[in-house]
Order: C-alpha cells, then structure tokens, then sequence
C-alpha cells in the first residue's frame, strides 16, 4: 500500500486514507512532493509579497503541511480571508543549497492536522534566500495589493 | 545611479519644485519621477545635494516604521502563525527595538539611506531586522537568547558572505564595517 501513497489515482486516495486514519507516521517523504506553508499575518511578508526571510526561521524545527495530504479549506481554517499558501518543494529542502530534510509530524495542537511535517534543520540565511526565490503562492496572500512598492 | 534629494521639473505647462520627505526608497521615487516625466515631454533635471539632512530623515522614518511594527508583535499570542509559534517576549522586543536605534545612530553617522529597513517576526519568537543598502543585505536575528544575535552580510557584487553569532559587544564594528562598505 505504501507503493501507492503518492499516487494521484483511487488506490492512492485509499491509501491515504487509511493512513490519515491510522496516524501512521510516514517514514520518507518522496522528493516529488509539496510542502505548504501558510501566511497568516501580513508582517510574515514584505509588501511585494514575498515572504520575509523570517518566514523561514524557526529553530524549533519550521511547520509545514505536506500538501497531499491536505487541502486549501483546510489550511486556511481559522484564518484570516487574506491569509494566503506559499508552496516550495522538497527537493528544494533536500538540495546542497538548503541542505535541511523534512519530516511528518502529525500534531493534535493547536488543531488535529496530519499534513503536519517539519524540517529537521534549522535553515542558514543562504538557504532561506533558496526558499524565497523558489516559492510560489498556491493561493495569492491578500493583505497587500499586488504590485505595490516596497 | 544618481540619487536625487530634489528635482526641478520644467515643460510647457508646468514649471515646478517637488521634494520627497517620505519617500522610500530614493531609486523608486527617481525611477517612477522619470518615466512619468519622459511620457509627458518635459525636461527633467536632478538636483544632487551634498548636504544629506532629507537622508537622516528618510532613514529616520524607516527605522521609526520598523520600530512600530515591532512594537505590534507584543500583541501576537501562542500559535500565531497558525502552527505551533511562541509569543514574542518584551525583552526580545526592547533589545530589537534598541537593534533599531544603533542601527540608525550608524545609517546617520554615515549618511547612508538603505534601500530598506525590514522586521521580520519568526515562528520561534525571534525577531529580524533586515538592512538592504544597494545589493548588499544584512539580516540581525534577536532570539530569546539575548546575549548573541545572529549576523548575516551578503554582497553578491563581491561575492561576498558571512553568518556568524555575534555578541552585543562586537555589534557595532559589525554594523560599521557593513555600512562602511557604502562610504568612498
């Protein structure tokens, strides 16, 4: 079953399921897969919004949710209406560049989410600045209009 | 590039004076000024002041924006980032408050405007102040442990860059030497 986890077909959605329902920890997140990260205040950006560097950094180890198992009503439950979803990928955690890996760490606080991954290093400058060049917003934050100066 | 303190406009129906007290940064207003004047046909002058007071008071401006926004992170509770972030402690607050101070004590002494001065609140109840002058960026990082801060210089132009920890002692060489690079 675990063969079929990443799969975007019936067997695929089955297996996460059971998954999701089990808490089962999952062991390797494969390369391939999006993670997502959630803007819920508009001091986390710059008015351009790009995310500010400090948007990254957490030394305990930064949230995000592995977005297949997750989705947009989901991750903006509870939030502001302009919050808005930056998406980067794992390998982007993974490459040289980064140099950090992402782990699943289903939480029960402050809400049951089982998308909930963290990464397992705490990110240099260098390699935040990776992350902010290679975002992209999978739903547009709406605090700041867009294209206004910085 | 030249950066312009004011800018005489003149043309066929206008003739005026324009100064920019709050405006940031200098390039933008510089950049956005010329192509509205070249699409409407007038001649367009730069006045380059040697005397730098609107600097001091730009500069002034910015850190007072910064110094705001950090002051509204106090308000910030458990969980604000909608995950698992930590509230922001007053002592954070002050020293990245004070952070501000130092900092625009240097951009004055130098005469230096930065192309931005940016807070950044962060998940485990640390605070950044960014500095960008030209290409060059030096991120400051207050964190609970209020004896070091974290330092980080880059300059891609010289490819240049350093991330260190850094105690409150040795922060103000580190921020001259980085606003110093600005300076002929």
């Amino acid at each position: 079953m675990i063969g079929r986890l990443w799969e975007h077909t019936c067997l695929g959605s089955l297996a996460r399921i059971l998954y999701k329902f089990s808490w089962r920890k999952i062991e390797h997140i494969p390369d391939s897969q999006k993670l997502w990260r959630v803007v819920s205040k508009p001091q986390q950006i710059k008015k351009d919004g790009k995310p500010k560097p400090s948007f990254f950094r957490d030394s305990t180890g930064l949230s995000c949710d592995l977005a297949i198992f997750t989705s947009i009503r989901k991750c903006k439950a509870g939030r502001l209406p302009e919050a808005g979803i930056v998406e980067f990928e794992v390998s982007t955690v993974r490459s040289p560049a980064v140099g950090a890996d992402v782990g699943h760490k289903p939480v029960m606080v402050p809400r049951w989410n089982y998308a909930h991954c963290e990464l397992t290093k705490v990110l240099t400058n260098d390699g935040i600045s990776v992350l902010i060049q290679k975002h992209r917003y999978v739903v547009p934050q709406g605090f700041w209009p867009a294209n206004t100066p910085r | 590039m030249i950066m312009p303190t004011a800018i005489t406009i003149t043309g066929d129906n206008c003739t005026g004076w324009m100064e920019h007290a709050r405006v940031r940064p200098y390039i933008q207003f510089y950049e956005r000024a010329l192509k509205s004047i070249t699409a409407s046909n007038y001649e367009f002058v730069a006045l380059v002041h040697p005397v730098a007071s609107m600097d001091i008071a730009n500069s002034e401006t910015m850190v007072a924006d910064a110094r705001d926004e950090i002051q509204h992170y106090s308000t910030f509770g458990s969980e604000w980032d909608g995950y698992s972030a930590k509230p922001f402690e007053q002592d954070t607050i002050m020293k990245a408050d004070s952070l501000l101070v130092i900092l625009l004590q240097h951009l004055s002494a130098e005469r230096i405007v930065p192309s931005e001065i940016t807070p950044g609140p962060a998940s485990d109840g640390s605070i950044d102040i960014e500095l960008r002058i030209d290409q060059r960026t030096m991120i400051l990082t207050v964190s609970k442990d209020l004896d070091e801060l974290g330092y980080y210089m880059s300059d891609p132009k010289n490819s240049k860059m350093e991330e260190t920890s850094i105690d409150w002692k040795t922060l103000g060489a580190h921020v001259s030497r980085f606003i110093g690079q600005n300076t002929l």
